[in-house]
């Protein structure tokens, strides 16, 4: 679409129709940081939304995601905090309120698997490249943040992609739209990096690929050869921290010179944090034999597994419950390939019912919009409960990425983000209506560029009838 | 370790001779050699020492020897009557890649990750020999390469430039670079100054590591460790061999342990806001000198930029839909008929860029960003315009571009010692009515011819991309 | 009428009835008489009827009310509490002739070249395709499906979701000429199920001048069988054999119906640009038009609606473009319906088939009406496809393709209880259902 080509029927519509609402005004209403760095000048910046001292939503119907429902609540936010939330709950003066009334009210909504945010996905020349970080890569102003805004989604987990059997480290952002990349990242989210199984990374689309591997034997010998390479660079590293205490010790008169540390490898420094515990591995997996292979590794190797997509996990539930892995999945993607023909959309639910967490992500910017339809859908298939279901894309997926403290549920102490729908999250006719990230209004419906709002401003009535369509 | 950053041995491009750079280039030099030149009754507008209205100045040997008000000519020197004209220091392009061979296509195929031989413990991997990898070569000596073709210069000089730093303008790593006068007898040979420094970008290396932008930054953090442990090594074996096993001979390394040291400074091509801060945060990691070069959107990292060392800002203007937060203008409710009025809000703005840093008191030289020498020119006027003061551009195009390439003691003003580039104007430079009437580069006299009207000049590699999006 | 008490259908659809059992014979255990008792009945073209009953016989339905009869030795289906829908109709999908995506070998969506009119896409559904019986158990009952690749790329089928062959499957051999309109370039095309062809862009090539010629091409190819067919006629009227030397093309025989309007072109258009062109074309060749994609339709809705030109909206979750309103794609189908415009859906990609339902109601949280919407799903396609007598919704004398639902099937939360094809009882037999309650029953493994 054109957006000129509509210019010469805007001659009626104003500048000032198109004004944005002004924000409730609040009465200790800080000076919202600018979007964008000083200096960025209109048209390229966003104005800034106000800063989330004191917001009251009220009268709402509160999912809380970890305490049941709440119906006719009131949750006060205050600095960014959920101070309190209940049927009782006094507004003080001064208060930003949001009228609830009608309307339902879930944490905001986590995407566990997401690509959005960033110029690069994969470092695809080499299988193993633990020592790429995405958080080097983001970027903050593509449209398509905006848009999981308006399906409510406040915080997404950006992945490396599944070309390599190690791929690189992940990214846990904030969509703090309009404001400086830096301002994105989750402070305090714990690291993590994703690994990769099956056809992407034995690189099955590209019949002329010579690298190594091209099976999912290869794969486990690559992953367990890499692991070995980082623990006899811990050793390294350990027995030069021996020599070098010694040497620190030993009399400045007598001693050598200082011992050279070892080379410091960035690719197996982050295998060491996952032995270590430090960062979080998130595997990227289908089939049930490779979703074994990768938790005798995890096993083998001493760290907690988190998986990703495990279409097939459904057939390996109890294992999966007892090593503890956590598991974010597709609602019913199957069938786009060989791996993905077992893929059954009762998944999600039935690793619930087994006791795994289990999360649903959208691994794309289009479903990153609707995570609270595919969340429905466990509902549908295996008939997972309403806050089973809630959980898989708020609760669960804060608990598969370490950041359950902070976000993930509707509870006294956590950030305010939250998402507000015109009626239950998971009716058909339900829409996200304002979503809250650390209590500002990150995306508000009345104030957003809908195609309603386009049309008014465009004049065009219902029942024009001309040959053309008297557009253009 | 299946790769190893700069481990690799380089085998010598043969020397490229370009059949224009040998002789039968007609050269517009008056008295092509290095005479003894007093220039009288000129306005002369030192930039370091400000205006002598009426003064002159003696050169000898390439050099000034003398400038004032008040200065007799010496017996010996052609008197050469400038009145009504002004003389100024001769511009300094800090982005050429004049007289460089055109950058061959990249290495096809990859290297498959096969499995690492079996070594025994103290082993050193078999070192294989490679060919060069376009824009992975830190050692690359522009200087050792320089072609300059009389007519290159020529077109340089007739815009009042004269020198440039020239440097491949792609690549990751991408040599060291050299600072080169506009004469047109071999200029190679009287270079100002080499290695200026190591020039380094956001560029993949075709069908190898890295292939991405994320392996990019990491490959060039692997660098610079490596870099340090490597000047460790070498200094220890120097201080004492005995009983040290040698440190492997790695031209690629050595070049990058000169930067590590803060000996050479990095100059990375940085345009977009968040490759700025990628840099920025690159050169805090490792205290290294470092110099944006870029920084056509300097105006959103000014914060940044205010902390870094002066940048070296191109006037190779983007386009407003390839600038950062040109979509957070779809996220508001705007008006559709007002895109014109849109972008020419962002075209101000970044025309405005040197302006606004300008005004928020960050220093730093202007250069072309490989634009046409014409087309560079018209954009200086452009952003004088939008609010960069004349004087100010003047400074960045002498004295800042000789500092950022630490030359100052040798150009970028009129003050005796210094090398006697100058460029002779009618009315003040930089301003439409002016016109630009002779040069002086190494103290030979040139002729200039009359600018054209300034083409479309083609932009550089700019490294900024558009958002990335897409599922994995 | 759907709270009459009809049992006896008339002779006419008895007629019918014994023809439609002719041509399909009847299948397994699953055939017999059912009594749907006690449910809502969500008829489409009528008034619910709560607590009503609906009769399946023979593959027909033979009474539907408050106090429907049931013939003696019926099944009995207990539907208290729940509701009674006809089968949904997804307008646009390739199912049957793709299995896996990555796997080339069991792909029929697209042919080579530009001209291909003459193929049947329902030749090649494949029977024992997955994609089939995990659609139908989440209550759609029939689908249109197309291959594609070419400007022209043949005739659309519809096909039961039930059947031993695809012939049994076969509701509708050809429901509609597949044509894709070139683009201009630029804008529209958003919409995931575009079939191709036509309109690419050349190198060196202005844009609207290949556009041109695309569309010339086109209608030369419709004058020509045109033309075609009023010599075939001629020639072989009364039963003549045409003259030794006349050379019979399939392709333009292919075309024939579609060129006398007794057959509709369902035309690939998105932008305004498109459409117009379209009904351009549609009133220079009095052809019939239904129009496929229909991106920009909000801006084209009152033409759509005056021309009387159906539209099939495909990809509710394509993303609109990066300068339009966030929610453009998912608001367009309810602008088209209020303008009036007769709606069905698509939604492209076999193995997503079973999503229709819940796409549809995207498009009602942002403005679409939940009754249109429903009859976007039934009796709209059935209509656009001329198959309205036997399907679309619950009326004596039609085929019963009928659902069971414990609510209204946009709702996600909703199931499936009893899918009906034809009359036949489904069993949940799809490959998710099998591999679901096989490790549902999975006993715990030993402690590793």
């Amino acid at each position: 679409m054109t957006i000129p080509n509509f210019t010469r029927h805007l001659a009626l519509a104003g500048r000032h129709a198109i004004a944005l609402a002004a924000a409730s005004v609040t009465l200790q209403a800080q000076a919202a940081p600018a979007a964008g760095q000083a200096g960025a000048a209109e048209p390229l910046a966003l104005p800034a939304p106000a800063a989330g001292t004191l917001v009251a939503i009220t009268n709402a119907n509160i999912m809380t995601a970890s305490h049941g429902n709440i119906m006719g609540g009131t949750i006060l936010i205050r600095n960014g905090k959920i101070a309190e939330i209940g049927a009782n709950v006094t507004v003080p003066a001064g208060a930003q309120v949001i009228d609830g009334r009608g309307k339902w009210v879930t944490p905001g909504i986590i995407d566990a698997h997401s690509h959005s945010a960033n110029e690069g996905i994969n470092e695809g020349s080499q299988s193993v490249t633990a020592e790429v970080r995405m958080e080097d890569v983001l970027r903050q102003d593509g449209i398509s943040l905006y848009r999981q805004l308006a399906g409510g989604t406040t915080t997404v987990n950006i992945l490396h992609g599944s070309a390599n059997t190690i791929g690189g480290q992940n990214a846990i952002i904030k969509l703090r739209f309009g404001l400086p990349v830096d301002s994105l990242k989750f402070a305090g989210a714990p690291p993590g990096i994703k690994f990769a199984l099956g056809e992407n990374v034995r690189r099955t689309s590209n019949a002329q690929s010579t690298r190594y591997p091209r099976s999912r034997q290869g794969v486990e010998d690559l992953l367990r050869e890499s692991f070995i390479g980082a623990q006899e660079y811990q050793r390294e590293w350990d027995a030069y921290a021996t020599t070098k205490a010694a040497w620190d010790k030993a009399s400045a008169r007598t001693r050598g010179p200082a011992p050279i540390a070892p080379r410091k490898d960035l690719e197996k420094d982050a295998l060491v944090e996952v032995m270590q515990g430090k960062r979080l591995v998130y595997w990227h997996s289908y089939r049930a034999d490779e979703i074994l292979m990768a938790l005798r590794i995890s096993k083998e190797f001493g760290f907690k597994p988190n998986f990703t997509h495990i279409l097939e996990g459904y057939k390996l539930a109890d294992e999966l419950a007892a090593a503890g892995a956590t598991a974010s999945t597709f609602a019913d993607m199957w069938g786009y390939k060989l791996e993905a023909w077992d893929a059954i959309p009762h998944n999600a639910a039935l690793m619930a019912e087994r006791g795994v967490n289990v999360t649903i992500n959208s691994d794309s910017d289009e479903r990153a919009r609707r995570l609270y339809q595919e969340a429905a859908k466990a509902m549908r298939f295996g008939g997972a409960s309403e806050e089973t279901a809630l959980r898989m894309i708020t609760l669960n997926a804060a608990i598969q990425m370490g950041i359950e403290k902070q976000t993930g549920s509707i509870d006294v102490g956590k950030d305010a983000d939250i998402a507000i729908f015109n009626g239950h999250p998971f009716a058909p006719a339900s829409r996200v209506d304002m979503t809250l990230i650390d209590g500002r209004v990150f995306f508000d419906r009345n104030t957003a560029p809908t195609l309603e709002w386009l049309m008014q401003l465009m004049r065009i009535r219902p029942r024009i009838t001309s040959e053309d369509g008297g557009l253009r | 370790m299946r790769r190893t950053p700069l481990h690799r041995v380089v085998v010598p491009v043969v020397a490229l001779v370009l059949s224009h750079a040998v002789a039968g280039a007609q050269s517009n030099s008056r008295d092509n050699m290095t005479g003894v030149w007093a220039l009288t009754n000129a306005r002369i507008e030192t930039v370091t020492k400000g205006t002598i209205d009426r003064g002159t100045i003696v050169i000898r040997n390439g050099v000034i020897e003398a400038v004032g008000a008040t200065i007799t000519p010496p017996a010996d020197a052609a008197v050469v009557d400038l009145s009504g004209k002004t003389i100024y220091p001769a511009f300094i392009d800090l982005t050429s890649s004049m007289g460089l061979p055109q950058p061959a296509a990249g290495r096809a195929g990859g290297r498959g990750a096969a499995p690492a031989p079996f070594l025994l413990p103290g082993q050193e991997p078999e070192v294989t020999t490679e060919e060069r990898v376009v824009g992975l070569e830190p050692d690359r000596i522009i200087a050792e390469e320089l072609r300059i073709a009389p007519a290159d210069a020529r077109s340089a000089r007739d815009q009042g430039i004269g020198a440039v730093l020239v440097a491949p303008s792609r690549g990751l790593f991408r040599g060291l670079s050299a600072l080169v006068p506009m004469r047109d007898d071999t200029a190679a040979r009287w270079i100002v100054k080499t290695p200026v420094a190591l020039h380094v970008g956001y560029q993949t290396v075709p069908g190898d590591y890295p292939s991405n932008l994320l392996g990019v930054i990491a490959y060039q953090r692997q660098a610079f460790y490596d870099a340090q442990r490597h000047a460790a090594l070498m200094e220890r074996y120097k201080a004492n061999p005995r009983g040290m096993p040698r440190t492997a001979h790695n031209a690629e390394l050595e070049a990058l342990v000169p930067v590590v040291k803060g000996d050479v400074p990095a100059f990375v091509a940085a345009n977009a806001e968040n490759e700025i801060l990628r840099a920025l945060a690159l050169g805090k990691e490792f205290g290294i000198k470092l110099t944006i070069v870029g920084a056509v959107e300097g105006f959103r990292a000014i914060s940044a930029l205010k902390a870094a060392r002066p940048p070296i800002v191109t006037v190779d203007f983007p386009q407003p839909s390839q600038t950062t937060g040109w979509q957070y203008q779809y996220a508001t409710r705007r008006d559709p008929s007002d895109s014109a009025t849109r972008i020419a809000a962002a075209t101000k703005a970044i025309e405005g860029n040197a302006a606004a840093l300008n005004t928020a008191g960050v220093k730093f030289a202007l250069a072309s960003g490989g634009l046409a020498a014409n087309q560079f020119m018209e954009n200086v006027r452009k952003a004088i315009t939008a609010g960069l003061p004349r004087q100010v551009a003047v400074e960045a195009l002498t004295i800042r571009a000789a500092e950022a390439a630490g030359v100052d003691a040798q150009l970028g003003s009129i003050e005796a010692g210094k090398i006697a580039n100058l460029l002779v104007m009618q009315g003040e430079a930089l301003t439409p009515g002016s016109r630009l009437e002779g040069m002086y580069v190494d103290g030979l006299q040139y002729d200039v011819v009359p600018a054209p009207a300034a083409g479309r000049g083609g932009r550089g590699g700019r490294a900024g991309n558009p958002p990335q999006m897409r599922e994995e | 009428m759907s709270s009459r008490v009809t049992s006896h259908p008339s002779r006419v659809t008895l007629g019918l009835v014994a023809l439609a059992l002719a041509w399909t014979p009847a299948v397994g255990e699953a055939q017999g008489t059912f009594v749907i008792r006690g449910g809502t009945i969500v008829p489409v073209t009528g008034p619910r009827v709560p607590n009503g009953t609906v009769v399946i016989q023979d593959g027909r339905i033979t009474a539907v009310g408050a106090n429907a009869q049931a013939p003696a030795g019926a099944t009995e289906i207990n539907a208290t509490g729940m509701f009674v829908y006809p089968g949904l109709i997804n307008a646009g999908t390739n199912m049957g002739l793709v299995e896996m995506g990555g796997v080339p070998g069991p792909v029929d969506t697209r042919e080579v070249g530009d001209f291909n009119p003459q193929n049947i896409h329902t030749t090649a559904v494949n029977v024992n395709s997955e994609h089939i019986g995990v659609t139908r158990a989440n209550g759609i009952t029939q689908v249109i499906t197309v291959g594609g690749g070419s400007v022209l790329s043949g005739l659309a089928g519809l096909i039961n979701l039930a059947g031993y062959t695809n012939e049994e499957m076969i509701a509708k051999q050809k429901v509609g000429l597949l044509l894709s309109w070139p683009n201009a370039g630029g804008g529209g095309g958003r919409g995931r199920g575009g079939r191709g062809g036509g309109g690419g862009g050349t190198p060196g090539v202005d844009p609207m001048v290949a556009y041109q010629n695309n569309v010339r091409q086109i209608y030369r190819w419709f004058h020509e069988a045109k033309a075609y067919g009023e010599v075939r006629d001629r020639l072989t009227a009364n039963g003549a054999k045409p003259p030794v030397g006349w050379h019979v093309n399939l392709r333009y025989d292919a075309m024939v119906p579609a060129v006398r309007g007794e057959m509709p072109v369902i035309v690939d258009a998105n932008t305004v640009a498109q459409m117009r062109d379209v009904i351009r074309f549609m009133d220079s060749l009095k052809v019939k038009v239904i129009i496929h994609g229909a991106s920009e339709g909000w801006q084209f809705a009152d033409t759509l609606a005056a021309r009387r030109i159906p539209v099939i909206l495909d990809g509710v979750t394509g993303m609109p473009g990066n300068d339009d309103p966030y929610d453009l794609v998912f608001a367009n189908p309810g602008v088209l319906q209020k303008a009036g415009v007769q709606l069905a859906f698509a939604t492209g990609g076999a193995s997503s088939a079973r999503d229709l339902p819940y796409e549809v109601g995207l498009s009602i949280a942002y403005g679409l009406d939940p009754e249109e919407a429903l009859k976007a799903m039934t009796i709209n396609p059935a209509r656009m496809f001329g198959v309205d007598r036997e399907y679309g919704s619950i009326e004596v004398g039609k085929i019963a393709n009928v659902i069971l639902t414990t609510g209204d099937p946009i709702d996600i939360r909703s199931q499936i209880k009893e899918v009906f094809v034809k009359g036949q009882r489904q069993k949940f037999d799809d490959r998710h259902t099998q591999l679901y309650e096989k490790y549902r029953a999975r006993p715990k493994p030993p402690t590793r």
